[in-house]
């Protein structure tokens, strides 16, 4: 038992400063990280990463597979599992005129997870789940009522985390339950400033939100060659906060406008999503992943300035191929990995759906003696489109993800 | 195994704060879609109510200017100014052998006119009967002292306060000889027995005048009473000069300027007490404006605070007035002056504080001299004063007074229209931020 709490600590010591900066971070370069909470996290685990981002089937055997919590079931006994990343964000943006480049790096995640006893395993994970990073500058806008124009130049960032405790438990060696509990919460901070003539107008929002999620999943496994796994995400309200500073100079004078703490802010809803997958094994060596999820926003009944949230479609394959997991050549117990991922995206604008597309790649590369992994996967995709006023953009993601995979409960016969 | 879960938190640490490090990046792209609920407006919509009123004094000793004329225009009737003043040598010694020759009083032009100096302007000097000796240290411009209503001389002239220095005006021989004598003599020998013998001079111009109030300095060495004397049993004959001059070096006023006008079958006739404000609609939809004479114009915004009723949280970004001289009522003889003081006035037109802001005092300026239609206007920044009214948590009977820079030692005027003139209007314009939609 004390084992026990000495780990929970020492995550407790890995999770803190991660809380600590992922508060504080610009995650991505995506102009379409203006809306809603921002764009949804490449961030993902490892292996999942460079399998388009697949594995709702997939077994936390070797390596953590968040996105099924009954996939905790299966971690080993004795095994700790450790996983923690990093990512880089190359994004090309354009629009019908103009193109930029812009990157950011950032964390990825961490994740551990460990078996209670045989049949149970439990993890805890941080993973950021939207994010924001938008800067637009020297925007001409008139003011109403004249010929005259002020400028106006507007940047954001943040982005909300899931922090989350997933639970999983196998009956009768074929079926794995999981449910998780997780606690969403974020800063996006938007700050505007406008120059009208020689007046100055400064205005920092920094919005809070926070709530609970719950979710639960199952994997079934009806042949030692094929899985299916079903999960499901509750609808969630995120409560908002706002502290808002206003400042503004009038005639060369500054003047504190407002400022004042915990103002009303509507509360962003999350929706109900149900996903579907399959994780078929082809040769011990050979796996293929096809996923379905669906996110259903229409309910939400949210929608922003640019247009209406709607039903959102995400699907994905992966396939991952070992030459030989117990070979003595290093080269052949590399993990090769591939996919490619289609997300209608939840925007619709002007009845254009801002949707991206995603191709990956990726190798697992095997370190130490207990299984650890560096994973490292690049992913390229393309999401919006030029048409109007819509800008396309082209992103470059390169995530390096360490998995340690080590034995705790074993008494060491040799110090 | 601990050193292990050390040097990870050590990397991993490191890492995330040289990524957090980073820079937001610069969005060229993207502008077409901010999601910003921000807006800016004008409004030009508030009213402004001009009035005019008259100041019931006007402190005129501490300019350093000599007022004297007399002309009449349509607005304002007939305005005039004289000077009082108080003449002293600057030493009280004259050598017993000099004999006068001649005295005359040497007014120097300061270069300030307004109206019409190709007629004939007349200068009468009188002696005066009293001292200057104000009641609290001050003359004002509705001062008056008893003068010898027989002037001691005369003069006509055209007055050419660009081209020329001064103007030369002798002076009876008696009179000179008076004071002259009695200094030789030691009859007197300080401010007080000169002042028993001459109290000093007022300049008045003639009743008929119809020309320009000029502008003569002050100063010792351009204006002066001047006693031009021989000395016979020196070698060589010399002109030799003995002066009186306005001194400076006392602390009571040694002169003033009275500065008046006759309002008569005018729009602003019977206004005299500061108090009374005559609004622009019952004189012509005008407002008026008289240096020297004590008119000023008062200008009020009734309607500001409807700014608090526009739907949405706000805040006033910047507030200017602009004010339309009356075309035609200014020319080359008349003319625009480039700025005006602006000051705060309370419900009883008393001076409560200039309007200033960031950069220091505001001055309202004349603007669109070289426009295509030569439209020209003030302009006047006026946005901390309407700031404050609008955050007033009650309405505050004040208000925003203009006139002339060097209101005391001019007769400067103007004629605005108000913001119900068949011609350009007055009008505020306001630039208002909404930034939150809802209250």
């Amino acid at each position: 038992m004390m084992k026990m709490i000495d780990r929970i600590f020492i995550c407790c010591i890995y999770i803190m400063p991660i809380i600590f900066f992922s508060q504080q971070n610009t995650l991505t370069g995506s102009p379409y990280s203006l809306f809603g909470l921002g764009t949804e996290s490449s961030s993902n685990v490892g292996r999942n990463s460079g399998m388009g981002d697949t594995g709702i089937a997939m077994k936390s055997d070797l390596l953590l597979n968040v996105l099924n919590p009954a996939s905790f079931a299966d971690i080993p006994k004795q095994r700790f599992l450790f996983d923690v990343g990093i990512y880089s964000e190359l994004n090309e943006i354009s629009t019908s005129r103009e193109s930029e480049i812009r990157l950011t790096t950032n964390f990825s995640n961490i994740n551990f997870g460990f078996a209670l006893d045989e049949n149970s395993g439990i993890g805890l994970s941080l993973i950021p789940k939207t994010s924001v990073g938008y800067s637009l500058i020297g925007i001409q806008t008139s003011i109403e009522g004249s010929n005259d124009q002020y400028t106006s130049n507007i940047l954001g960032e943040g982005g909300i985390n899931d922090l989350k405790l997933t639970y999983g438990r196998k009956f009768f060696d074929i079926l794995n339950l999981g449910l998780y509990a997780s606690y969403n919460f974020g800063k996006i901070e938007e700050n505007e400033n406008i120059i009208a003539g020689e007046s100055f107008l400064n205005i920092e929002r920094e919005n809070f939100y926070s709530g609970f999620r719950f979710g639960g999943g199952l994997q079934f496994e009806p042949f030692k060659t094929l899985q299916l796994g079903f999960v499901i995400d509750s609808p969630s309200n995120l409560k908002g906060s706002r502290d808002q500073r206003v400042q503004k100079s009038l005639d060369f004078i500054p003047f504190e406008v407002e400022d004042e703490n915990d103002l009303d802010t509507p509360d962003f809803k999350l929706p109900l999503e149900l996903g579907t997958g399959i994780t078929y094994q082809i040769k011990s060596n050979f796996f293929f992943n096809l996923d379905y999820k669906r996110k259903f926003w229409d309910d939400t009944k949210q929608s922003d300035n640019i247009g209406d949230y709607v039903d959102q479609d995400l699907m994905g394959i992966g396939i991952s191929y070992t030459t030989d997991p117990t070979s003595l050549s290093y080269l052949k117990r590399i993990e090769l990995r591939g996919g490619f991922s289609y997300n209608s995206g939840y925007l619709q604008v002007n009845s254009e759906q801002i949707d991206s597309f995603e191709g990956s790649i990726g190798v697992g590369l095997p370190f130490s003696r207990f299984n650890s992994v560096l994973n490292i996967s690049y992913s390229r995709g393309l999401r919006g489109s030029t048409n109007g006023i819509l800008i396309q953009e082209n992103y470059n993601l390169l995530n390096f993800n360490l998995s340690f995979n080590d034995v705790w409960f074993v008494k060491r016969k040799f110090n | 195994m601990r050193y292990y879960h050390f040097i990870l938190i050590t990397i991993f640490l490191a890492l995330s704060c040289s990524i957090n490090s980073e820079d937001v990046p610069t969005l060229e792209v993207g502008q077409d879609f901010t999601d910003s609920n921000t807006r800016i407006i004008t409004i030009d919509t508030f009213k402004v109510e001009l009035s005019t009123f008259k100041f019931d004094s006007i402190n005129t000793s501490s300019s350093n200017r000599l007022l004297i004329g007399k002309y009449t225009d349509e607005f304002f009737g007939e305005t005039m100014a004289a000077s009082f003043m108080q003449l002293q040598p600057v030493s009280y010694t004259i050598d017993n052998e000099a004999e006068l020759d001649s005295v005359a009083l040497i007014l120097g032009y300061d270069n300030y006119f307004y109206n019409d100096t190709t007629k004939i302007s007349t200068i009468s000097i009188h002696r005066l009967l009293e001292r200057l000796r104000p009641e609290e240290s001050v003359f004002y411009n509705v001062d008056v002292l008893d003068f010898d209503p027989i002037p001691l001389a005369t003069k006509e002239f055209l007055a050419e306060p660009i081209d020329e220095d001064s103007i030369y005006i002798s002076l009876p021989y008696d009179f000179g000889f008076e004071l002259f004598d009695a200094i030789q003599d030691d009859n007197i020998i300080d401010e007080e027995s000169l002042t028993d013998v001459f109290k000093g001079f007022t300049l008045q111009p003639s009743e008929e005048d119809d020309s320009a109030i000029i502008g003569f300095s002050r100063n010792s060495n351009q204006t002066y009473l001047r006693f031009y004397y021989t000395i016979d049993d020196e070698v060589v004959q010399e002109g030799l000069t003995y002066d009186f001059v306005i001194s400076t070096s006392s602390s009571a006023p040694t002169a003033f300027n009275q500065i008046l006008s006759n309002t008569e079958n005018t729009l602003i006739d019977g206004l005299d007490d500061q108090e009374n404000n005559l609004m622009s609609n019952t004189s012509g939809n005008k407002s008026f404006i008289q240096a020297g004479v004590g008119y000023a114009t008062r200008i009020q915004f009734p309607t500001i605070r409807n700014v608090q009723d526009i739907i949405g949280t706000g805040t006033v970004l910047s507030a200017t007035l602009i004010l339309q001289p009356t075309a035609g009522s200014y020319s080359d003889i008349r003319p625009l002056r480039d700025s005006l003081v602006v000051n705060i006035i309370d419900q009883n037109n008393i001076i409560t504080e200039q309007v200033s802001n960031g950069g220091g005092a505001v001055f309202g300026l004349l603007e669109g001299e070289n426009s295509e239609f030569n439209e020209l206007n003030y302009t006047i920044p006026v946005g901390i004063y309407i700031e404050n009214e609008v955050s007033e948590d009650f309405f505050v009977d004040d208000a925003i007074i203009i006139y002339p820079r060097n209101y005391n030692s001019t007769v400067d005027r103007m004629i605005l229209n108000d913001s119900e003139s068949d011609d350009i209007q007055a009008k505020l314009s306001v630039i208002y931020a909404i930034y939150d939609e809802n209250d």
